[in-house]
């Protein structure tokens, strides 16, 4: 009787003999785990407690482990690759280029991201920006010429990807006119050869200006443009993106619907998923996290669900981290401001690249190299290490 | 989305719609419980059976687990999204620092002090820290129950973990204190006898496991002796630490809320405390642990055990932690009102505001740091800050207006002045022509306010 169950044996003894006090069992042997019963011995009686008893303890033998699968989802669609920068060979004279995007699941035990997080060092065309105290106290006078600023942290913190932030343009600063942003942008590609990020000054309309002139001066070297918003004339610079073969990045104030029209009116005008990365905003730990958080997985959820107008990468202005007080203001009660403000801004980055942010724009050398090297792993997958928690208790 | 709706709960109801529980209707209770707003005991008119089917289907996949009595209680889990923006997120994570049984013993005591003093203000909240984890680093019971000893009188309402591997060391603790501390790790190798212990002194028992899967076969070990479970997969530590944690937690969460795989139903722990041994640096510890455990709150961390008590560190973590469980269905909102601030006297400034949280309290805050008697008018922008209130259409003369009308400030004031956000200049003629009153635009950040006035000579105004 070797391959039968016992317990299915001893059911079906016990259903054959309901009510008998006692049984009587010749040439049978019933195994029950590592208890077996040897019947033969003699016509043994076997009283109906022993039996039953043997049944019980079957049932109470070590429970059964479920069977189980990770729980991947299905998703219809792919977030598009957006390659910034390009090599001699695409034309330009980059270094390197830097790819976007490409996710294929949410979560990264469902499928490693094929490309991790950039982080893109901020540089400004003058110092005259409110940088926070101690980031200053570590970049040093470089931040005084913006072209020593991008060569130094391109050099020191090895980040592959620099923003020039052309902030001074603006009418409400120091209004710096265009052909004179134009030469420092020229000489920033000069200074460096990783790829660049050309930033406006957030005027809607000197901003028009700026980005359609530096799509004619990067030609070939696939910038990308930040950032367009609805507020503005933007028709004319996805026009210039077009021609001159640059990435634009799409702006919506922390709303999956006004990010949703900027797109679809981008797209509609010729660029492709691929020429476009989408900013929902990024509000700082502590001053509004919770909404971003909420935006861009919602953002990405949708695009890994087919919508075809929230499928790009998601770009975060992650320097935002030091609008909080926490990060910057001098506070005895808080400790140093010298370890706040980096972690603040490492945790607000790590945070929206958690939630799907793709290119983290940053500017603490200590966030820069910590959320650096951590972004790796989201494409690289789960890492066990050596260091267990229980090796630190007996 | 709620797995559950609302109609099905329904179903479960007495039907009278006779308003015992709060509701004016069946269905609205219905609303409330999936929501989680109300308690199923709340129909009077329930019976047994049908309250416990009713709980059943109500019940979060993650369960709830209480940690402690009294006082000292924690709830950990219960939550039944994934993501906050479908519904909220409950049961925010207590934040557990450390004590070891190989410190003096006053040395155990000024660190319980510090975790139990800790409090830093934000937003009109206190944060402060849950509980203390006592943790065996000698392997003596004798050791340990002492330190235990410490903890618990040194502390008035933090909770209590007990951590060691060894039953012995374990039970020491328990006779010192038996209000349902948390045991912890019960791993491959001790969680049969561990789920005994814990289950002979009704205690929650952290499972730990290198692994997702390999927590399985010791959910399915415990829980015959124990349901009151809390899932601790692994923390990693090294440049991985973040995503591989973060990996694994959200794993879990995953196959518990979407799969509904039983074995993952329980809260979730992550320890951040080995960098401290693992780091040279107390501070680069510090930022170590402190980057780790805001990630993992983000992503379904239940329960965290740090070793580090350093705001600057703890500061990022509990900010996060506030952040994440505010509840998207509700505005962070104040009451709309008129506020004073020192005291204020009819020659004070009437300063304008919102009723969103952050911004009220970032206002207030400064202008009481900045020593300034004045009156603070709070208007009604449905919880929101002032520039998106202004580009929204919430903050306008007419609503600036109606608190002034409701709150009588014109009587409590000789002059005829009122200063209103920088970030509102847009609409200052608005809010001159709709109250009447002179209008003065004042700073961007209100940090700046208190000087400005001075500057301005507005901090008194003479009728
Ligand atoms: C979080 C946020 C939201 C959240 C709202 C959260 C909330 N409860 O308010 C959500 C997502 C809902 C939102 C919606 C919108 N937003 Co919005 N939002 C923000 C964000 C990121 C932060 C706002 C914040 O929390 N500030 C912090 C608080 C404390 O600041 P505050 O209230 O201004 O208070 C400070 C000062 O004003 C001053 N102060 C306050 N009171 C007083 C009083 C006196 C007397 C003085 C002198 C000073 C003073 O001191 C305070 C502390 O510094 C800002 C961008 C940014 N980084 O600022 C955009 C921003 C305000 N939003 C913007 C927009 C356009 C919108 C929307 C219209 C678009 C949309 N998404 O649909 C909607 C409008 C919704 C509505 N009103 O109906 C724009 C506004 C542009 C403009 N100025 O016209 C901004 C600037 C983003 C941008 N760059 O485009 N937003
Ligand atoms: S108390 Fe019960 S029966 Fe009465 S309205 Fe509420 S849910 Fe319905």
């Amino acid at each position: 009787m070797g391959g039968l169950d016992p317990e299915e044996i001893i059911k079906s003894v016990l259903g054959a003999l309901e009510g008998a006090e006692e049984v009587e069992l010749r040439n049978v042997a019933i195994e029950v785990e590592e208890m077996e019963i040897d019947f033969r011995t003699a016509a043994q009686v076997i009283p109906m407690e022993i039996l039953k008893r043997l049944g019980e303890r079957k049932e109470k033998a070590a429970p059964e482990i479920p069977e189980y699968e990770p729980p991947v989802g299905e998703y219809e669609s792919e977030i598009a690759e957006v390659t910034i920068g390009a090599t001699k060979s695409e034309g330009g004279t980059r270094d390197r280029v830097v790819v976007l995007g490409g996710e294929k699941a949410y979560f990264p035990f469902e499928a490693p991201r094929p490309n991790p997080p950039v982080v893109t060092f901020d540089v400004f065309d003058t110092p005259d920006v409110g940088i926070p105290g101690p980031i200053r106290q570590e970049l040093g006078d470089v931040v005084e010429d913006p072209v020593d600023w991008a060569r130094a942290v391109v050099k020191r913190y090895g980040v592959d990807i620099v923003t020039i932030h052309l902030v001074s343009t603006s009418p409400k600063m120091y209004d710096t006119p265009v052909e004179e942003a134009m030469k420092l942008l020229e000489d920033i590609l000069d200074a460096v050869k990783v790829p660049i990020i050309v930033g406006g000054s957030g005027d809607p309309e000197k901003d028009v200006e700026v980005f359609v002139k530096a799509a004619e001066v990067c030609e070939g070297e696939r910038v990308m443009l930040s950032s367009i918003n609805e507020d503005m004339d933007f028709e004319k610079v996805v026009e210039a993106a077009k021609e001159y073969g640059h990435v634009v990045l799409t702006f919506a104030p922390i709303d999956v619907n006004m990010m949703k029209s900027i797109n679809k009116r981008v797209l509609n005008r010729g660029l492709k998923p691929e020429d476009v990365v989408m900013d929902p905003t990024t509000c700082a730990l502590g001053y509004g996290i919770e909404y971003t958080i909420d935006a861009m997985t919602r953002i990405r959820l949708a695009g890994l669900q087919g919508d075809e107008y929230l499928r790009m990468p998601i770009s975060s202005g992650s320097t935002n981290a030091w609008a909080a007080r926490e990060a910057w203001m001098k506070n005895e009660e808080w400790g140093p401001r010298e370890y706040r403000g980096p972690l603040w801004e490492a945790v607000t980055a790590t945070t929206v690249a958690l939630c799907g942010a793709d290119l983290l724009m940053m500017f603490h050398p200590w966030a820069v190299q910590t959320v650096m090297e951590a972004m790796e792993y989201l494409a690289e997958g789960r890492i066990i290490g050596d260091a267990r928690v229980t090796d630190f208790i007996i | 989305m709620p797995k559950v709706s609302a109609m099905d709960v329904y179903k479960l109801l007495p039907g009278h719609n006779c308003g015992a529980c709060g509701c004016s209707t069946c269905m609205e209770f219905a609303t409330k419980l999936v929501n989680r707003e109300a308690d199923p005991e709340d129909c009077p008119h329930l019976d047994e059976d049908s309250l416990r089917k009713l709980k059943e289907l109500i019940s979060p996949p993650v369960k709830e687990v209480r940690i402690c009595e009294g006082d000292r209680s924690v709830v950990v889990g219960g939550d039944e999204v994934l993501f906050r923006h479908e519904l909220t997120f409950f049961n925010p994570p207590p934040v557990f620092c450390t004590v070891y049984d190989d410190m003096d013993e006053e040395e155990i005591a000024s660190k319980v002090d510090r975790i139990q003093s800790f409090q830093v203000e934000r937003v009109g909240e206190v944060l402060t820290l849950d509980g203390v984890a006592v943790v065996s680093r000698k392997g003596d019971p004798e050791t340990f129950a002492k330190a235990v000893e410490i903890a618990v009188e040194g502390s008035e309402d933090l909770a209590i973990a007990l951590v060691s591997k060894e039953v012995d060391v374990l039970r020491a603790g328990l006779d010192v204190f038996d209000e349902r501390p948390l045991v912890y790790p019960a791993t491959e190798e001790n969680v049969e006898p561990l789920a005994a212990l814990a289950a002979e002194h009704d205690c929650p028992l952290g499972l730990h496991a290198d692994d997702v899967e390999d927590l399985i076969p010791l959910v399915v070990k415990a829980s015959e002796h124990t349901e009151d479970l809390l899932l601790d997969p692994g923390t990693e530590f090294g440049p991985y630490d973040v995503v591989s944690t973060t990996d694994k937690l959200s794993e879990i969460r995953k196959a518990a809320i979407e799969e509904e795989f039983e074995p993952f139903g329980y809260p979730t722990l992550v320890t951040t405390f080995p960098y401290a041994f693992l780091e040279d640096d107390p501070v680069d510890a510090g930022m170590r642990e402190s980057y780790l455990a805001s990630a993992c709150v983000l992503r379904y961390a239940d329960l965290i055990i740090m070793d580090t008590v350093e705001p600057w560190a703890l500061l990022p973590v509990l900010t996060q932690r506030q952040c994440v469980y505010t509840d998207p269905r509700e505005p962070q909102a104040v009451e709309p009102g008129l506020y004073k601030i020192g005291n204020p006297d009819e020659h004070s400034p009437v300063l304008v505001t919102t009723n969103f949280k952050l911004t009220y309290h970032c206002v207030a805050g400064d202008l009481e740091d900045g020593g300034v008697d004045c009156w603070l008018l709070v208007i009604d922008t449905g919880g929101l800050a002032v520039d998106v209130s202004v580009a929204g259409g919430q903050f306008t003369g007419e609503a600036v207006k109606e608190v002034m009308e409701e709150t009588g400030i014109e009587e409590k004031v000789a002059h005829r002045v009122l200063i209103i956000p920088g970030k509102a200049a847009a609409v200052k003629g608005d809010v001159e022509e709709a109250t009447g009153w002179e209008v003065i635009v004042g700073t961007q950040d209100s940090s700046e306010l208190p000087e400005f006035l001075e500057k301005e000579g507005l901090a008194r105004i003479e009728g």
